[in-house]
């Protein structure tokens, strides 16, 4: 397990971009996203696994749209016209995700970033690196590469 | 003859008439037919046979001409032809001959020349047809002529000349006949015609005779009859009157005028005696009315004295000397009269008194009623202002029933307008909603846009956290950009919430326009209603000027009564007065008797005057009233000064 050492854009400070599963508040950095887009439907891949709704067309290159919300362990997200792909680069590969709804984009300082108490989680399942406690509400801070492993992330592409 | 009527009379000479023209008719009939019979005989007879005579003798000619031909003919064509025209010729001979033995039987010449005639074709001239049939070379020929012209030509000359003969003799008794008939004819058309002249002087005679002996000689004799009966001489004998026709009515009527003017006779013998029996009783009635005037001028130089002092009103006289016997009663009477006058005057003279006292309590009464009836007019004069306010107020109330319904009826318009009003609100409200739709859609377009909007921020956000500390400036930009799209999707939600609010509010008013307009829909018969009962008030208003009306006459016959009351109290006053004037009268008269009691002065009477006048009738006045009251409003205001 790799400490997590969070990048600063600037002494102190931390970019990250917030959205929201349900009713909860989730957030990545923000240099790992490759842009946002609206909702567009995906192409299902047979004998994909459940939290992969299929693939979609990005300006040529084929990226796979995961629903984060089935992934994080939440029930999946009913996608409308409202909902949100953030296509995030991992591992050098480009993947879509599904939000509901993409809240801000925040530049806080790292102080403000707590880790996540260590009993409240199973071990292995470091998907979180912290938690951010903001006024109104919690904002869980996740890591997409811990997420998104090499093999998965190949098993991804070879499919 | 006597029993049979005037008709059956002449029936009789008309069928005598008709008898003898049925003979004469008989006879020429009978002559007519034997004439027909004599000439069809003629017909049949003797000029048939004499034609077939003359058909005969040419046949009898053409046999022998063809047997001259046969005897100049050569070819045997034709020799054959000549002997078949001989034997067509000896056919007709023997045929024309039957006939002519048919038509004459009786006549037996016939029947030799024909056996003449076929002897001479048939054996005769064989031996010369034989020859002439087979001839043929020049020789044959001319023995075949020679022998024509010696044994056979010569014999037909005598035939022919008995059969012309025979022909001769059958045209000649054919004539013969024919000339009898006519004669027979002739003498016919001569008898017939001195028969019917004959028969026709026999018929008229004997008519003429008749008609004088059965009608002319009976009507002559009661012609004299009638005649000697005009001039009263009722001795005649009138005959005839057994007769049974028309003239023995005639006679049985002439009976009956002889029968009345004897009993004229009798009647005028009676009547003659009575008027003489008259004359004698006359004379005997004359001599006893001489003796009763001069005991009815005793009797009346009496009468007349006592008449004298009655006529100077002596009433105590009496008539002393004795009348003739017949008058005595006509004393007693008189005396039996005048004692009985002077009993009634006295009488008399006590009810003058009575009526006095009489006709001074009606003139009391009079004025009573006089007063009475001055009441009487003064509570009609009430009664009449009261129903003249009835009046005023009717009319008021069936005035104000008119003007209520006009309203009514603007009320009604006005309703019905308003539910249009609120159809067009409703209109409006809807169009209203369409336009919320519409702007609500533009609405989500301008909500579409702030979300794209957000996104395109959010990459330009991304892109600049990805520049790093190059990106900083334009990470503020996007975030304001965000910012800007935030609050553009904020105001495009809040706008659709209003306009959701809204659209709820113009339903919500659309409702209530329609419960407006259901409102309104029950003020429209509410005011029918309305309408109605203004009608039922109308009516009410218009039963109590009839009710009015009947008032009004009722008003008006007490006006009559009391007017009539009125007039009967000046007139028992005038009565009173003239009462009491005529039994003062009657008073002074009675004191001109001399009776033989003493008479009672009578009161003086207070005699009515012309004071008591019956009241002018207010009623009358009022009546009037009412009446304009009813054609116009404009007499209401009139009030009851008039009274």
């Amino acid at each position: 397990m790799n400490a997590p050492v969070p990048s600063t854009g600037k002494s102190g400070t931390l970019e990250i971009i917030a959205f929201r599963l349900h009713d909860q508040e989730f957030c990545v950095r923000t240099t790992t996203i490759r842009e946002i887009r609206g909702w567009g439907v995906a192409t299902p891949i047979p004998h994909a696994p459940a939290d992969v709704l299929g693939v979609m067309n990005l300006r040529g290159t084929v990226i796979p749209i995961i629903d984060l919300a089935n992934k994080l362990g939440m029930r999946s997200t009913e996608p409308n016209e409202r909902s949100a792909i953030v296509v995030a680069e991992v591992h050098g590969t480009a993947i879509g995700l599904v939000v509901d709804r993409v809240s801000d984009i925040l530049t806080i300082p790292e102080s403000l970033l707590q880790p996540i108490p260590e009993i409240s989680i199973s071990s292995g399942m470091h998907y979180a690196d912290g938690i951010i406690a903001q006024p109104d509400g919690m904002i869980c801070f996740l890591n997409l590469e811990r997420m998104f492993e090499t093999l998965d992330t190949e098993k991804l592409i070879a499919a | 003859m006597k029993n049979i009527s005037i008709i059956g009379k002449f029936l009789t000479i008309m069928a005598a008439f008709g008898l003898f023209i049925l003979g004469v008719v008989t006879y020429s009939a009978t002559q007519i037919w034997t004439i027909d019979t004599n000439y069809s005989e003629l017909l049949t007879g003797e000029a048939h046979a004499a034609q077939s005579l003359i058909r005969a003798n040419r046949a009898f000619q053409s046999a022998r001409a063809n047997i001259a031909e046969m005897t100049i003919l050569r070819s045997e064509a034709d020799s054959k032809r000549a002997v078949e025209d001989l034997k067509a010729a000896q056919v007709g001979v023997a045929k024309y001959f039957d006939t002519a033995i048919a038509a004459m039987p009786l006549e037996t010449s016939f029947g030799s020349m024909k056996t003449d005639a076929l002897k001479v074709l048939a054996e005769s001239c064989k031996p010369t047809t034989d020859l002439a049939s087979v001839a043929s070379s020049e020789t044959d020929i001319k023995a075949s002529q020679s022998l024509f012209i010696s044994s056979c030509q010569p014999l037909f000359g005598p035939i022919e000349n008995k059969i012309i003969a025979a022909s001769n003799a059958a045209v000649t008794s054919a004539d013969d006949k024919s000339d009898a008939l006519t004669e027979v004819s002739k003498s016919t058309i001569m008898k017939t015609f001195a028969i019917v002249m004959g028969g026709l002087v026999v018929v008229l005679m004997g008519g003429y005779f008749a008609i004088r002996a059965w009608m002319v000689a009976p009507i002559t004799s009661l012609a004299e009859t009638m005649a000697r009966l005009a001039n009263s001489d009722f001795t005649v004998t009138v005959t005839g009157t057994d007769r049974r026709d028309e003239i023995g009515g005639m006679c049985q009527a002439v009976q009956v005028f002889k029968d009345n003017g004897l009993k004229t006779e009798a009647l005028t013998a009676q009547s003659d005696s009575m008027r003489r029996d008259a004359e004698v009783t006359r004379v005997q009635t004359a001599e006893a009315d001489r003796l009763r005037a001069e005991d009815m001028a005793q009797a009346t130089s009496g009468l007349g004295k006592g008449l004298q002092y009655l006529s100077k009103g002596d009433l105590t006289f009496q008539l002393a000397e004795p009348f003739a016997a017949d008058f005595e009663t006509l004393r007693a009477d008189f005396n039996a009269t005048v004692a009985q006058l002077s009993d009634t005057l006295r009488a008399v003279a006590e009810a003058t008194g009575a009526i006095d006292n009489g006709s001074r309590e009606i003139s009391a009464s009079a004025d009573d009623l006089s007063k009475r009836t001055e009441q009487q007019a003064a509570s009609l004069e009430e009664t009449a202002a009261a129903l003249d306010q009835i009046t005023v107020n009717v009319a008021n109330s069936s005035k104000r029933a008119d003007e209520a319904r006009t309203v009514a009826v603007l009320a009604n318009e006005s309703a019905a307008k308003s539910g249009k009003v609120v159809a067009d609100a409703v209109d409006a409200m809807q169009k209203i909603q369409q336009s919320s739709n519409q702007v609500s859609n533009i609405i989500g377009v301008i909500d579409e846009i702030a979300f794209q909007t957000n996104l395109l921020a959010l990459n330009a956000g991304v892109e600049a956290a990805r520049a790093g500390e190059a990106g900083r400036g334009f990470a503020v930009v996007a975030q304001e950009v965000r910012e800007l799209a935030q609050r553009s999707a904020q105001a495009a939600k809040e706008i659709k919430d209003l306009i959701r609010n809204s659209s709820v509010e113009v339903q919500n008013g659309v409702r209530l326009v329609s419960e407006t307009g259901e409102a309104l829909k029950t003020i429209e018969g509410y005011i029918i209603t309305v309408n109605t009962h203004m009608d039922s008030i109308a009516r009410s208003a218009k039963e109590q000027s009839v009710g009015l009306g009947e008032v009004n006459t009722a008003v008006n016959q007490m006006d009559q009564v009391t007017q009539q009351n009125a007039a009967m109290v000046e007139e028992t006053s005038a009565n009173g007065a003239s009462l009491a004037t005529e039994s003062g009268r009657l008073r002074e008269l009675i004191a001109q008797f001399q009776l033989g009691g003493a008479a009672r002065p009578a009161a003086s009477v207070s005699v009515a005057g012309p004071a008591h006048r019956p009241v002018q009738s207010p009623v009358r006045r009022m009546a009037g009233q009412v009446a304009r009251a009813f054609s116009g409003n404009a007499a209401v205001k009139e009030s009851w000064e008039n009274f």
